[in-house]
């Protein structure tokens, strides 16, 4: 009997008797903690440089405090954020984030999956076009948008000169407010569909030969069998690319700053310029602090929203 | 391949095909065709499109006029210390997600997904609150600090993939020949994984390379700045020639282009792993 | 040399089960072979042994020395894996050495970058190259000596783990089903190899596998496994002739044993379903119902026996050397008399001679000799009577 009872009490634990005697069974113990000794150092990082500083941004974020005395601020509630949910002009950034981020993500993709499929094939220098490819990925955000700002120069630029050659423009493509969204989403694929690129040849380079050869026997053109067989494979990929897009484009900021720093006429004030503009050139670090949690309250939506669909296509593609 | 008949549909893919190649690398070649003209040129109508290739000997002095040297000097500074700083935290943190059970295991996994969410210019506030503090600002190892917390999480991702991907009887027969769990780590695995490792350094050091938002905020002497910050500087105002400025973005840019190409493999499957399942 | 004792193993994953309490001992050294089909938990056992797996409950005592929380360097044992896991960025050289330099590997040397100087030099010291030379001469792999696993063949690597295993000289060697990975051919030739390195280097060895023929050319011991529980230990004669119970009986003789359910009465057996027919005698036998289990290769047509029984051929395969045919109790045209479907994989097989040809349809009468049966009770399965006479291993 007693022996049974410690038997059905080691098998609940896991753990042999005379465990916390021996030496051995102490190493075993350290095996476990190592995990924790391994992590730790990645943990406590992230904590002091990422969590205590966002945790700071929500105090701030319920305070008036201004960059002048970044100590000095006191507690007015949800003033800020009621703020900014009364203000045209949070609004106006929040159309902005959405219309930029809507527009990056359609674009890049496409662009990214179209070329993706157009070099999906062995031909002659695919390796040379592939790198060519690569470029906007790997250049610098600042060198970029300098050379951006250079090609869309209204008298001299490159941009208007070639619109130029079919008689139209000159354009103020970061000066006019009908041109300033356009031009900042243009300089952004450019910057970011090579990355899509670069999955899609993956996920297609998974797409099974027997599909393929089963639409050729089927007699499917290659547009259909793009749309009937391949795209299907690819939609899972696309989801989760779709997702980073989203959330690398709201907190994008480099390239917008640089380009039109929010403007013409704020038309591309997104709500991560917006940030710093409050910050640094308003020096309400308050209000700052309470748009950047709107922007992670979007985030969130968007990742919590991206994973109820996920769930839901996963579920019909099992049941199908 | 001249003896397949082409259909009218593969004329379009080539086409298609030119057409985003132009479009990928004219930038480029255009930041290259402008640093190799004269100012007078560059302003009149109807540029050259051929670059005046005789004049790169002029180069190496004009960026020597805007003291690119130093400014690339530092950016290599940020980037090496984020690059060492992240991947020997990553490793760590990689080896563990990939091969030990405890608990908050998914919790850590989901933490390091999260920080990929956090605007920095939200963090960019309150870091410089605590870099007041810490006297880290106008720092160049603030900037390392403030970084590698963006830098390491991707730098764990593409080496907990690479790591998921050795047959976990490797480390066994290790443990069997008597080598302890952290030899393990450092005479199999890292060795195993050495090209991810490459590839997620070349992650890091070029985040750290590129990374304006921080030192535009935290840096206020023109020594300490970085190259992207000082290009940046270089727009709006016209005392620099603009060929000037478009030879120093592209000394700033030819080395991402070059590692970026060796390594791309490794970054994309270690930042898309779970993504392309098939 | 250690002798292994199991007292009541038993090894849990969450809630399931995968070994439930094995008790067991392994003389010193004995040549033991786990046999069992994929999932019975035999490879469980051995990483148990290795100290690869926690034990949950229970204790592996090393000449009565409880080993449960021992490191399986502690343990002095050697595991050769099915995939082999070579270190695939060391050369051959390095990768038999590697056991030997962990052995000389004080705590410092464990600092990163220090760890792979030492590594490289602790193998370049004159005794740990002669070792590796004589383990690498032995395996006949001196010529492989400086090139990475990733360039060897299959039989290569494998004798690469084999000598990584062999180069400390362990008192205990663990095999996790080390030929799988081989074709045929190889298989034959490792198998061989394994059985000559066990008599030259004359140490305990356990054998993971779920091929009996493996089991019946290597083991002086073999025990079988299923769903993680013992099903029988003996030696391979015992474990052919004397199957414990219907499981073994099946798994262990290819093609495997016939296992036709029968009534008995007053030393009397008849078929069922076809009880008229024929009554062969089963003396010593209480009445019941049974199992009564023939070897195909003891089935023959019938040549005067005192009985036979009619049968249906259901499908027949030439073999050369002889003929295999599938039948079924009665006569054809008796369909509702018949105890099987009709389904082929159903049907009882004999071992003929390779001159006979029988066509499918064809009505034989077969007969055996009631000495060589095995009979089981049809409840339980276990064992009722063994055969009065004995094969020998054919296997």
């Amino acid at each position: 009997m007693g022996t049974d009872t410690t038997r059905v009490a080691e098998s609940i634990s896991g753990e042999p008797r005379d465990e916390q005697a021996s030496p051995a069974a102490h190493r075993r113990r350290r095996r476990l903690s190592l995990g924790y000794l391994l992590i730790a150092p990645a943990m406590l990082y992230l904590v002091v440089f990422m969590l205590i500083p966002l945790y700071r941004g929500v105090q701030l974020s319920f305070t008036d405090t201004r960059l002048v005395s970044p100590a000095a601020g006191s507690y007015v509630g949800f003033d800020n954020y009621q703020f900014l949910l009364g203000s045209a002009r949070f609004w106006n950034s929040m159309t902005a984030t959405i219309i930029y981020t809507g527009a990056v993500v359609v674009f890049s993709i496409i662009l990214g999956t179209l070329t993706a499929v157009l070099i999906n094939r062995p031909f002659r220098l695919r390796g040379g076009v592939r790198a060519i490819l690569l470029f906007p990925y790997a250049t610098p955000t600042v060198a970029a948008a300098l050379v951006f700002v250079w090609i869309y120069n209204r008298s001299s630029g490159v941009m208007n000169e070639t619109i130029g050659l079919a008689g139209l423009g000159p354009v103020g493509w970061l000066g006019d407010p009908r041109y300033g969204m356009f031009s900042v989403v243009f300089a952004t694929v450019w910057k970011v569909f090579p990355f899509v690129m670069l999955v899609m040849l993956a996920a297609l380079q998974s797409v099974p030969d027997e599909l393929y050869e089963a639409a050729r026997v089927d007699g499917a053109d290659g547009l259909s069998t793009f749309r009937g067989i391949v795209l299907p494979h690819l939609m899972p990929t696309i989801r989760v690319v779709a997702l980073l897009m989203t959330i690398w484009s709201i907190r994008r900021f480099e390239i917008i700053y640089l380009l039109t720093g929010g403007g013409p006429v704020e038309r591309t004030n997104t709500l991560v310029i917006n940030i710093y503009q409050q910050a640094f050139q308003q020096q309400r670090l308050g209000m700052a602090a309470a748009i950047g949690m709107l922007g992670v309250v979007l985030s969130l939506a968007v990742t919590v929203g991206f994973f109820v669909v996920e769930r839901r296509a996963a579920a019909q593609e099992a049941q199908a | 391949m001249s003896t397949i008949r082409r259909k009218p549909g593969q004329i379009v893919v080539w086409v298609l095909l030119a057409l985003v190649t132009l479009f990928a690398a004219f930038p480029i070649y255009w930041m290259f065709n402008t640093a190799l003209s004269l100012t007078s040129e560059l302003y009149a109508t109807g540029q050259d499109l051929w670059p005046h290739l005789e004049r790169l000997p002029r180069i190496p002095g004009s960026l020597a006029a805007v003291n690119a040297l130093g400014l690339l000097r530092n950016s290599a500074f940020i980037a090496t210390g984020t690059t060492i700083l992240s991947l020997v935290m990553a490793t760590g943190a990689a080896y563990a997600l990939s091969r030990f059970k405890f608990h908050g295991k998914g919790f850590a996994g989901f933490f390091l997904f999260a920080t990929q969410m956090l605007p920095q210019a939200l963090l960019v506030v309150p870091l410089f609150a605590l870099f007041v503090t810490l006297g880290l600002i106008n720092n160049l190892s603030g900037l390392v600090l403030a970084q590698t917390a963006f830098s390491m999480p991707v730098a764990t991702f593409i080496m907990k993939t690479a790591i998921d991907k050795i047959p976990y009887e490797i480390e066994e027969s290790a443990r069997v020949d008597g080598c302890p769990q952290l030899g393990q780590l450092s005479l199999i695995v890292v060795p195993l994984i050495l090209p991810s490792m490459a590839a997620a350094a070349v992650v890091t050091f070029f985040d750290g390379w590129n990374e304006f938002l921080f030192a535009n905020t935290f840096i206020s002497s023109a020594e300490k700045w970085p190259a992207s910050v000082g290009l940046a500087q270089f727009m709006g105002q016209y005392a620099t020639p603009l060929s000037t400025v478009m030879a120093t973005a592209l000394v700033f840019t030819l080395p991402a282009l070059i590692f970026f190409l060796i390594v791309q493999r490794r970054i994309i499957s270690g930042i898309t792993a779970g993504a392309v399942k098939g | 040399m250690p002798r292994i004792s199991f007292d009541a193993v038993s090894k849990s994953f969450g809630d399931t089960r995968v070994i439930h309490s094995f008790s067991a001992e392994v003389a010193d050294n004995e040549f033991l072979v786990l046999l069992g089909p994929s999932g019975c938990g035999k490879s469980t056992m051995l990483r148990m042994v290795a100290g690869l797996t926690d034990i949950t409950s229970g204790e592996i005592r090393f000449d009565d020395m409880r080993v449960n929380e021992l490191e399986p360097r502690e343990r002095n044992v050697a595991f050769v894996f099915q995939s082999y896991a070579l270190y695939p960025h060391m050369t051959v050289r390095q990768n038999i050495a590697f056991p030997l330099v962990m052995d000389r590997f004080k705590k410092i040397y464990h600092l990163p970058v220090v760890n792979s100087i030492a590594r490289r030099l602790i193998a370049r010291q004159p005794d740990v190259l002669e070792r590796v030379e004589q383990v690498a001469t032995m395996l006949e792999l001196e010529s492989f000596l400086d090139r990475r696993p990733g360039t060897l063949s299959g039989g290569q690597r494998q004798r690469v783990a084999v000598g990584r295993a062999l180069v400390r000289d362990p008192s205990l060697y663990l095999l996790d089903e080390p030929l799988s990975n081989l074709d045929a051919k190889l298989r034959a030739q490792m198998r061989t190899e394994i059985a000559e390195l066990y008599k030259e280097v004359k140490k305990t060895f356990i054998y993971v596998t779920h091929d009996q023929v493996e089991a019946m050319t290597m083991a002086t011991r073999i025990i079988v496994l299923h769903e993680g529980e013992i099903r029988q230990i003996g030696t391979p004669e015992e474990i052919y002739n004397r199957p414990a119970d219907t499981f073994v009986a099946r798994f262990i003789g290819s093609p495997p044993m016939n296992q036709i359910p029968v009534s008995v009465r007053d030393g009397q057996a008849t078929f069922l379903g076809v009880e008229d027919l024929a009554k062969a005698p089963a003396h010593g036998l209480d009445d019941g119902e049974y199992l009564l289990g023939i070897r195909p290769e003891r089935v023959a047509l019938a040549d005067g026996e005192e009985w036979s029984i009619p049968c249906e051929v259901t499908w027949a395969e030439f073999l050369g050397a002889e003929t295999i045919i599938g039948f079924q109790l009665g006569y054809p045209e008796r369909d509702a008399g018949k105890i099987t479907s009709s389904d082929a994989e159903t049907s009882y097989l004999a071992k003929l001679d390779g001159t006979m040809r029988l066509a499918p349809g064809a009505t034989v009468h077969l007969a055996f000799d009631p000495a060589a049966a095995t009979w089981f009770h049809r409840d339980t399965g276990k064992v009722a009577q063994h055969p009065k006479v004995q094969d020998s291993v054919t296997a």
